[in-house]
């Protein structure tokens, strides 16, 4: 083998929440909580932004198949 | 690719063996609206030649002319329901009564009791309408 399909790995700071990578994964390993909060960066605007803040983020990689979604 | 109808499915695999394609590569079962087969044919070292048809009924099968599919329609035929005339599937692979497990509209019975962790939504919202992963029915 002179490939590898890489680790899978959380990068926290840029994780939006947005469930995509829990609702393909086919072996169905990964589990996502987040909830909605105002950005801290908008906060003191007129209308601050709600973004998606990452509460917990598990991969159990007995079931990881390495797939590269 | 050279798309073939069932019912020309083993005259085509017959005409183009004809033509040299006869190094068997690979069968392989694919779903999109229905089975399909895709065969891959082989003529020297690198032409290659892919044979595609829908099995959605009984189709031939083609062990006579490539004995090496035989494994091939076998798990196709299990895991597709697929049904080949003149080759005997009697389940090997599955237990009896397991449906085909590769098809969509198939339940996967370890999912149906396992809640599906991409239900919830990003931030905690509220759904707007239940998404299904594969393998899980309404």
């Amino acid at each position: 083998m002179t490939t590898t399909r890489g680790v899978l790995e959380l990068d926290p700071g840029k994780c939006t929440s947005c469930m995509l990578c829990v609702r393909e994964c086919p072996t169905w390993c990964m589990s996502l909580d987040s909830h909605q909060d105002v950005d801290p960066q908008t906060a003191a605007l007129p209308r601050p932004r709600i973004v998606n803040v990452l509460d917990d983020f598990r991969i159990d990689f007995a079931r990881c198949m390495n797939c590269g979604i | 690719m050279q798309r073939v109808e069932p019912a020309d499915w083993r005259a085509c695999v017959v005409a183009s063996m004809g033509d040299g394609y006869a190094q068997f590569v690979t069968l392989m079962g694919v779903e999109f609206d229905g089975p399909e087969l895709w065969l891959r044919l082989r003529r020297g070292d690198t032409d290659e030649l892919v044979l595609t048809t829908t099995a959605a009924g009984a189709i031939d099968s083609i062990i006579d002319l490539l004995p090496q599919a035989a494994w091939y329609e076998r798990e196709i035929a299990e895991m597709f329901g697929v049904d080949f005339r003149g080759h005997d599937t009697a389940p090997l692979l599955l237990a009896a009564g397991s449906g085909a497990p590769m098809r969509r509209d198939a339940a996967l019975d370890a999912r149906q009791t396992t809640a599906w962790p991409g239900e919830k939504e990003p931030g905690g919202a509220v759904a707007r309408r239940r998404q299904l992963p594969p393998g899980v029915l309404p």
